[in-house]
């Protein structure tokens, strides 16, 4: 759906159902260079069962107009404002990557609103190589490559897709090459200053999901440790074989284990 | 077989609300939104494969797989036997004309050049003398070619249009439709060359009498 945030319009997939802010909202937040569409396979399934889905494009991203938001805590002051606009209630928030970060802040900027936090390849310090900034900064095209070579998991790199004719790495190229540089760029240098991320954990009140790819070389499993211990009420999930790209990867596995952790809250 | 590459913009085009508005054979789903870049693929694999059910076996999908994998090899025998055969043809008395894209005299060779710069098929079309009874007699003394109207297959398959798909036109009507009485059309394969060229004289000798080459 299109709405207006801040004077901006802005679109969210709502998952094939109308958004309605008297169920519990489910904030679904991509990563660096992406949109809506990488919560393609997710988003559906919750706004089918009891959930009011936002699955938005961040400003600047997808189908969202407006600059983008040159730090984390920007990020947050703008899906604080999608949600009044789209009129949510409770809200789980969710996010993956850079969107994680975000998460992370939105919720605990939502106190008491905020029911849920996934955590879908996230760490406390996400350090962009200088080389994949400065890729991104002039328009190389290595800063795709980088990120789907580093992103996509080694499984998923030698093909074989559980939905015959999906190809992980052509999609997520395609998502990229369909964004644009300065976009990523900023995206990258926001991802690569933030350092309030375990004050953020610190500051969270509701349960809480760390969900990592034994996989995944862009932010592994190990690093997210000091996150999980920042939050006050978290757990861990590790899925075996999967990479930073997770929930394209391995769109049924990363669900069952979000749709066990939402439904075991309601 | 479809291969998306990912880059249309189908938005843009305008020209598919099947894609980028609400379609009602999927509940509303706008394939464009949803999927971005993989629209066309996924509503293909969700309306395609899984409701039609137009997916192949896992066998079929290997011999698939191990031809395509398998075609560049192929496709450089196909055009060495076929340069032969039309050379052949060319030299052979018993034949008044042959039509072959990457020999001289051929309307769209220059074309065939710059466009199939590896080679110009393997589809070679001659007229033999004798026209549509000497036609007959050719495709029925062949052994080695196989009488067939299909192109493209590992075999060499041979068809006189005149005696078969179009026996009903008479030589006016075959002029109309760009075809003549003597046309026969080759569809040259993997077999060894001189094997085919063999057979090809010992048929044209024996439909025209004229001395094959």
């Amino acid at each position: 759906m299109k709405f207006d945030v801040a004077g901006c319009e802005a679109f969210a997939a709502t998952g094939g159902r109308p958004f309605d802010g008297a169920l519990p909202a489910i904030l679904m937040l991509h990563g660096a260079g992406m949109d809506h569409t990488v919560w393609s396979m997710q988003a559906r399934y919750f706004a089918h069962h009891g959930f009011a889905v936002l699955a938005v494009d961040l400003p600047g991203h997808g189908r969202s107009g407006g600059t983008v938001p040159e730090t984390i805590p920007d990020f947050a002051d703008w899906c604080l404002a999608a949600l009044d606009a789209a009129g949510a209630g409770e809200v789980l928030v969710m996010g993956h990557s850079m969107g994680a970060l975000i998460a992370l802040e939105v919720a605990s900027r939502l106190g008491a609103r905020a029911k849920a936090l996934a955590l879908l390849g996230s760490v406390p310090e996400m350090k962009v190589h200088p080389d994949l900034l400065g890729a991104a900064r002039t328009g190389n095209h290595m800063a795709f490559e980088t990120m789907v070579g580093w992103g996509v998991g080694k499984r998923a790199q030698i093909g074989g897709h559980r939905a015959p004719g999906a190809w992980v790495c052509g999609a997520s190229m395609r998502l990229l090459e369909a964004g644009d540089y300065a976009v990523l760029a900023t995206d990258l240098a926001a991802c690569d200053a933030y350092d309030g991320a375990l004050k953020a954990a610190a500051a969270v009140t509701c349960p809480a999901l760390v969900l990592s790819g034994s996989d995944d070389k862009m932010t592994p499993a190990k690093l997210a440790r000091p996150l999980v211990d920042a939050l006050p009420d978290a757990r861990t999930v590790v899925l075996p074989r999967a990479g930073h790209m997770m929930m394209i990867e391995q769109p049924d596995e990363v669900l069952d284990v979000l749709a066990a952790f939402f439904g075991a809250l309601r | 077989m479809l291969v998306d590459g990912g880059r249309f913009d189908w938005e843009a085009s305008g020209k598919f609300p099947t894609l980028t508005e609400p379609y009602a054979g999927y509940h509303g789903l706008d394939f464009a939104e949803e999927f971005g870049p993989q629209a066309l693929c996924m509503r293909a694999r969700a309306e395609g494969l899984r409701d039609f059910g137009a997916c192949m076996s896992p066998t079929n999908a290997f011999h698939l797989m191990q031809g395509i994998e398998t075609l560049p090899l192929r496709m450089d025998r196909h055009v060495a036997n076929a340069r032969k055969v039309a050379a052949f043809l060319e030299a052979s008395e018993a034949v008044e004309w042959v039509l072959y894209p990457e020999l001289d005299g051929h309307p769209d060779k220059e074309l065939a050049t710059r466009m199939m710069p590896k080679g110009a098929g393997s589809i070679i079309a001659f007229g033999i003398k004798g026209g549509r009874e000497a036609g007959k007699t050719f495709i029925d003394r062949l052994g080695v070619w196989s009488h067939l109207a299909n192109v493209g297959d590992a075999k060499s398959l041979v068809i006189h249009p005149a005696s078969t798909t179009h026996q009903q036109m008479d030589a006016e009507m075959m002029k109309a439709a760009g075809l003549s009485e003597d046309l026969v059309r080759l569809s040259v394969g993997l077999e060894d060359v001189d094997d085919l060229i063999g057979d090809l004289k010992q048929a044209l000798r024996a439909a025209t009498t004229c001395k094959a080459g």
